[in-house]
């Protein structure tokens, strides 16, 4: 999207944040923080 | 995702389904293509950045669902719905977009798409866009099993 908001949901208050996915380090995703948290969660629950 | 109805929405009749995603965003790609798999493990997706390079990968590859991103700055995902439907009339599409706001269904719908899901915040929207895209695949193959049937029946009795 490349505008400021939270790639996952659109979100306009977005911080970015380092995600691992599919052994891809991307950096600086932005994403709000309920996107964060929720992403994280299904991250950590099957690795 | 809340694990017991993680497969609510898929029917196992259905089988494998191959899935193209397309977003600019590298990110969202994986995070999309990461999800989707995990809430249906009969899904294989498939990702593209550049809308513009969508006919040519639907000619060389086995593909059963188109999903799309709205905007895009190569070309807009309403744009490709219109292209894709030159070729492919009956392809499932579907927006999976953020983008809200009057109408904007109703666009999306006009430019061929099967259906639209928005993006919403957290990780439940997968298992919802799984479930969308299953069952547009399967209702395809439905119709496609059907008007093999009425062809035989036509030649059979002609």
């Amino acid at each position: 999207m490349g505008d400021g908001r939270c790639i996952n949901c659109g979100d306009p208050d977005a911080e970015p944040y380092d995600l691992l996915v599919r052994s891809t380090s991307h950096e600086e995703v932005l994403l709000c923080g309920t996107c964060h948290e929720a992403i994280q969660r299904e991250m950590a629950e099957e690795g | 995702m809340a694990r017991p109805a993680r497969y609510a929405g898929s029917d196992p009749t259905a089988g494998q389904v191959r899935v193209l995603h397309v977003d600019d965003d590298a990110a969202l790609r994986d995070l999309t293509a990461d999800l989707l798999e995990r809430v249906d493990e009969g899904m294989t997706v498939l990702s593209e950045a550049d809308p513009r390079a969508v006919p040519e990968r639907l000619e060389a590859e086995i593909v059963d669902c188109l999903v799309t991103d709205k905007c895009m700055p190569r070309r807009d995902g309403l744009e490709l719905c219109r292209e894709v439907r030159e070729d492919h009339p009956d392809l499932p599409v579907v927006v999976f977009t953020s983008q809200r706001g009057e109408g904007v269904v109703e666009r999306a719908m006009a430019a061929g798409a099967t259906d639209y899901v928005p993006k919403a915040p957290g990780v439940d929207q997968y298992e919802i866009l799984a479930g969308r895209v299953r069952r547009a695949v399967l209702e395809r193959r439905r119709d496609r099993c059907e008007e093999s049937e009425r062809a035989t029946e036509r030649h059979t009795t002609a």
